[in-house]
């Protein structure tokens, strides 16, 4: 068992949205990292995997075995965009109260990480910023020694600081090679810093699942007027978007493009970038 | 599950409102001096009535955490959460019946009164009161959120009151006494059962997911 | 072993810390034998993907300039002559195809050039 979630044909419908056949991946020792704008169905996969919500159809695989199966969360670390810990507790509060659900928490490993982040154990939980208690949060998944993180927009609303000492935690945790991230996040640029592979959802429909090296390195985005653009033909490119200035594509491999045609502009591609080609749309040449 | 009864005995002393305690105290002083004999008894029932207050006042604290969401995420049955639940409320009936012995004591040595029907009655009283209330609040939370509950807390108050009331102007105190004494093994009983039953309506309540 | 990246030049990530090991080790900067970071250890220092490092070391092995055994590690090869003169040589190839695109693009013949690369064998 290589992959520590497997989705296959995630199906799932609500009155006015729907996940459509969603299927990835997420192999051990790997972040992966899920992007997608607001709405797109991020938080309805991750709240499926989790079975907080049931399914219609597909399956879903969770260290090899069915995602129902309850000792399952044993080994999974989970974080969501807020902190979901009572206001009147301190750390030692909720040390108790997590020691008491978790077989493998690690009491030193928790006090290491409260130390390393400054977080007070003395004052209640309701008197931290928020980004105290993101933090927070993040350490408690990881005391508990899980096999997987699973993370819902977990640093939205951090500010630059504390993103870097957030993303160096994980860059720590995934030393162990049987430990796998799953990080959503509309923070492209965190997710470029960190991820092996990159799925982007929109609407309901995974768009594509890809290493990160390749949407970063290879692919770019082109600028040149429209007459230029005419003389394309439809394998060059993925989808174009036309501007009052200009046509823009977004081609997946820039050295390719630029030694067929040579004094056309083409721009390294952001993660960014790539999600707004692909979700504001322009014209694909599938179309 | 050790880890949840602590979260809920923990929430239910941390989030004591200092209103509910500063009403429940000048009522218990009240009546300790204005009832004379059966001052233990009129206290253990204000007593049961604010744990049982104070019980349902906390279920809100879950909801205002999100952490319900939290909670599902974690290697536990539906059972075990719903349960640590229903564990920590007899510890509060615990402390409702320790209260009731204090003040029953405190009433005896004032009034130099001791009468093992007031006693019993307290007690059972004690025992009750939170039960009840909680079993009847508990699935409402489990099933439609904490408001429900708390607004079904605050009307059980009203026939609790004008049942007291009416013994009060009517028959008298030790009417009642007499005429519930056979009842009251009963009624603990029919409490314990209805406690149960909540239970599993409870867990049904919160495995109901979309 | 202090291997720079730069996210702004033209040379993707893994080919960059091909370079720097390659020359490392031509330089003597990292001997036979000697022990190379692990991959998730590299990557999290040059905060980037493992899969980045994953491919550098796989280029790197495929040139044979270092070896993998797994559960060990990545150790540098012992010296192949044959492997460092054909990297040289790749080398000199790309260093000798932007003297030619300047000659063209300049109009400076290629007996000029030779001439030019004689004189300086000779030194």
């Amino acid at each position: 068992m290589d992959n520590n979630i497997l989705v296959q044909n995630l199906c799932k419908q609500f009155e006015d949205f729907s996940l459509d056949n969603v299927s990835f991946k997420v192999p051990k020792g790997r972040i992966v990292g899920f992007i997608g704008e607001n709405g797109a169905g991020k938080s309805t996969t991750i709240n499926l995997i989790l079975n907080e919500l049931n399914k219609d159809s597909g399956q879903i695989q969770v260290f090899g075995i069915d995602h129902t199966i309850p000792t399952v969360k044993e080994n999974i670390g989970v974080v969501f965009d807020e902190c979901n810990f009572h206001d009147v507790f301190t750390t030692a509060d909720i040390e108790k109260i997590l020691k008491g659900v978790y077989k493998t928490w690690d009491s030193g490993l928790f006090s290491q990480y409260l130390k390393k982040f400054k977080i007070p154990t003395k004052k209640t939980i309701g008197t931290f910023s928020k980004g105290m208690k993101m933090k927070l949060s993040i350490i408690c998944a990881m005391a508990h020694r899980p096999k997987l993180l699973i993370l819902d927009e977990a640093t939205t609303g951090l500010d630059p600081v504390v993103r870097d000492e957030v993303l160096d935690l994980f860059w720590e945790f995934i030393q162990d090679e049987d430990c796998s991230i799953f990080f959503s996040s509309h923070i492209t640029s965190d997710i470029q810093k960190i991820a092996d592979y990159v799925i982007l959802i929109h609407r309901g429909k995974i768009i594509f699942e890809e290493q990160k090296d390749n949407l970063v390195y290879n692919y770019g985005v082109s600028k040149c007027r429209k007459e230029k653009f005419a003389q394309f033909s439809a394998d060059d490119y993925i989808i174009h978007r036309t501007t009052n200035m200009s046509v823009e594509c977004l081609v997946r491999d820039k050295e390719v493009f630029k030694k067929k045609y040579k004094n056309i502009i083409v721009d390294n591609a952001t993660l960014e970038d790539i999600m707004l080609f692909y979700v504001k749309g322009g014209t694909s040449c599938e179309d | 599950m050790r880890g949840l009864i602590y979260k809920d005995t923990s929430i239910f002393f941390k989030s004591i409102d200092k209103k509910l305690i500063l009403i429940a105290v000048v009522a218990i002083v009240l009546l300790i001096f204005n009832a004379g004999i059966y001052a233990g008894l009129f206290a253990s029932v204000m007593f049961a009535m604010t744990i049982g207050m104070q019980n349902i006042m906390s279920f809100a604290s879950d909801e205002k955490a999100s952490w319900k969401k939290y909670q599902l995420a974690m290697p536990i049955s539906s059972f075990t959460v719903v349960a640590s639940k229903y564990v920590s409320v007899l510890y509060t009936v615990a402390i409702s019946i320790l209260g009731s012995i204090a003040f029953n004591g405190l009433s005896s040595v004032i009034f130099q009164n001791f009468d093992m029907l007031i006693w019993l009655f307290s007690i059972v009283a004690a025992f009750i009161i939170p039960l009840i209330w909680t079993g009847i609040c508990l699935p409402l939370t489990y099933w439609f959120g904490f408001r429900s509950a708390q607004t079904m807390g605050l009307i059980v108050v009203i026939p609790m009151f004008y049942f007291v009331k009416y013994f009060e102007d009517g028959p008298g105190i030790s009417a009642m006494l007499n005429s519930a004494y056979s009842y009251m093994i009963v009624a603990a009983i029919v409490a314990v059962i209805i406690f149960g039953i909540s239970l599993v309506v409870s867990t049904i309540g919160y495995s109901q997911k979309n | 072993m202090e291997i720079i990246i730069s996210n702004s030049s033209d040379k993707p990530i893994y080919e960059q810390i091909c370079m720097q090991v390659k020359s490392f080790i031509m330089d003597g900067t990292l001997s036979a034998g000697e022990t190379l970071p692990s991959m998730r250890a590299l990557a999290k220092d040059l905060h980037i993907s493992v899969i980045t490092v994953q491919r550098a070391y796989e280029d790197l092995t495929r040139d044979g300039f270092i070896e993998t055994v797994s559960g060990k590690g990545s150790f540098v090869a012992s010296q192949n002559r044959e492997f460092i003169q054909e990297e040289q040589l790749r080398i000199a190839e790309e260093l000798l195809q932007k003297v030619a695109e300047i000659g063209r693009s300049h109009g400076i013949s290629l007996e000029q050039m030779t001439n030019i690369l004689k004189l300086f064998y000779e030194e």
